[in-house]
This record gives C-alpha cells, structure tokens and sequence, in this order.
C-alpha cells in the first residue's frame, strides 16, 4: 500500500491546510527527489515517485479529497462502507436538482444556484473542519468517524451538483 | 472507451423521463411507488417511480437522474422493463442484466447497481402504502 498524501508530502495530518504551504512541501520534496531520467536504472522508478508526490499535492489541494484521505488515515469508513446521508438529505437534493434544472434555462437562475451550491461547500467545508477539529481534540470515536463520513458523503452530492452546473462540464457516460 | 449502441441511445434518447406528479402528489398517491437513491461514491440521484394498476401491474414507469450518462441509460432501460411486468416479476430485475444489455464496462457497473437499488425502494415503497409485505421490509425505508 502507498503511503498516504501527507506522509508523502511530510505534512502532519490536519484539514485546515492552506495552499501555500502543501505546494511549500510540494516543493521541498520534488528538489529532494527529482527523477533523474538520465539514468535509465533508476528512471522509472523516480518518475513513479514523482508522481505519487503529484498526486499528493492534488489531493490536499482538493478539499474534499483532503478530507477523505484523512478520514482514511484516522480509521474511518469509506463511502462505499457507509452510505449513510442525514435525514431527508436525498429528498432535498432531488428536489434542489430539479428546480435548479428548471430554472437554469437563464442566466440569472443559473447563477443563483451556482451561488447555492458554493455557499452549500462552503458549510461543508466548515461542518467538516469542525468535526476534524473534534477527533483530533477528544479522540477519534467510531461515532465521530461516522459524523465525517456522513457530512462527506452529503458533501459529495453539492460537489456533483457544481460539476454538473459548470456550462463546460461534459459528464462521461 | 468505445460505448455500445444501446447505452448512447439510452443517453441521448432516454425513455420515461418524468414524474407521476409533484414529489408532494406522489408522496401521497397510492397508485404510485417511488425509489429514491443515491451513490455517495460520485454523488448522482436517481428517482424511478412506478404506477401500478388495480391488478397489481407495472403499468407505467418513468425515472429522474442527475448523473452521468451510464446511470441515465441505466433508469432508463429500467423504466421500460418495468412497463407490464407484475411486482415480483419487477422485483426480478437484476443489476447483472443491465449490465449486460448495455455493455457497461467495469467502472460503471455501480450505476447498474443503483437502478436495481431504485426499482427496489419504489417497489417497497408501493408495497408499503399498500399494505403488502415485503420480505426486506425490516432494512428498507
């Protein structure tokens, strides 16, 4: 198994990272290791590393994704292990889908939604901050991992509904 | 990837689209059971709906998804063999089957899965307005 995102980029694990300094650590590893590719012994595997270190960074870089891996690191469950939404969460999102649908077809409702749909990502963004804050503070309970995994999944439709929104999005089959 | 005939036609053709009424009308319809679900793995919803006629018939099925296309195809082939079959016959539908008639490839075949999970939940959902006993009724809701 490959080491995790923040091992490999020597950031302790926490959500509330900035930018600047993942691409700081970013690089400090990458001058560390950078491929030597004119040496045909050692060329593969130096370009394997380096781009574990990319995918590295594109993950913390990503906050969703950055939430996900250290919700690995911390033991919890994947979105496939639990599926589990807040209540009337689905009910919700078919109903927002459908009505964004609808109104989509002119600029300004488009932008409205486009609009909702940051402000919801914006508070996922805060709800799971808080709860990381928690696990590291008190402990990571099988409880509080569930929390997570529940804000991330519901975190997931917004995110969908964003790439869905964007007029550049092609959705592959 | 090459895509199948069938799946881009389902795409971009998609049968059944549409609802039996307002989510408050077919909360409330007996005649009517709606699945709602999910995949929390890449966040698409799917809602398929059927109307079942006094002899226990699916007599007509119509599906919303907002996912990718394999999902689309997948309610939408859905919905068209849900049309005419009994309950349990609906019940029969496999994910495996879906698979197989769009030629999903591998990474895809989740979307099979939640049109099968979709025509469960909306067929336990008629079953429970109704009265009707279902054998999984203790974990479905």
């Amino acid at each position: 198994m490959s080491a995790d995102p923040f091992t490999l980029l020597g950031i302790g694990p926490g959500f509330d990272l900035d930018r600047a300094s993942i691409d700081r650590a970013y690089r400090a590893r990458a001058a560390a290791m950078h491929p030597d590719l004119a040496d045909p012994a050692t060329a593969e595997e130096a370009a394997g590393a380096s781009a574990a270190l990319n995918d590295a960074r594109a993950t913390l870089a990503d906050p969703e994704r950055r939430a996900n891996a250290l919700l690995a690191i911390l033991g919890g469950p994947d979105a496939s292990a639990d599926r589990s939404l807040p209540d009337g969460f689905l009910m919700e999102m078919m109903d927002v889908r459908q009505r964004a649908e609808a109104e989509c077809v002119t600029n300004e409702g488009h932008a409205r939604w486009e609009r909702w749909a940051d402000e919801r990502r914006e508070s996922s963004i805060a709800q799971v901050s808080a709860l990381f804050a928690r696990a590291f503070s008190d402990g990571a309970s099988g409880a509080l991992l569930a929390d997570i995994r529940r804000a991330l999944n519901a975190w997931r439709y917004i995110e969908r509904m964003i790439e869905q929104l964007d007029p550049d999005h092609a959705d592959p089959m | 990837m090459a895509y199948g005939k069938k799946i881009i036609d389902h795409y971009e053709n998609p049968r059944n689209v549409g609802s039996f009424g307002t989510q408050q009308e077919i909360k409330e319809r007996k005649d009517v059971g709606v699945g709602l679900v999910g995949a929390p793995e890449c966040g698409d919803v799917m809602q398929l709906q059927i109307k079942v006629d006094d002899q226990g018939n699916i007599e007509d099925a119509k599906f919303k998804c907002f996912g990718c296309g394999s999902a689309i195809a997948s309610s939408s082939l859905a919905t068209e063999w849900l049309k005419g079959k009994t309950l349990d016959e609906g019940l029969g539908i496999k994910n495996t089957q879906i698979v197989e008639e769009l030629s999903l490839p591998p990474v895809k075949i989740h979307c099979s899965v939640l049109a099968e999970d979709a025509i469960r939940a909306a067929i336990s959902d008629y079953k429970q307005k109704n009265g009707i006993q279902t054998a999984d009724e203790a974990h479905t809701h």
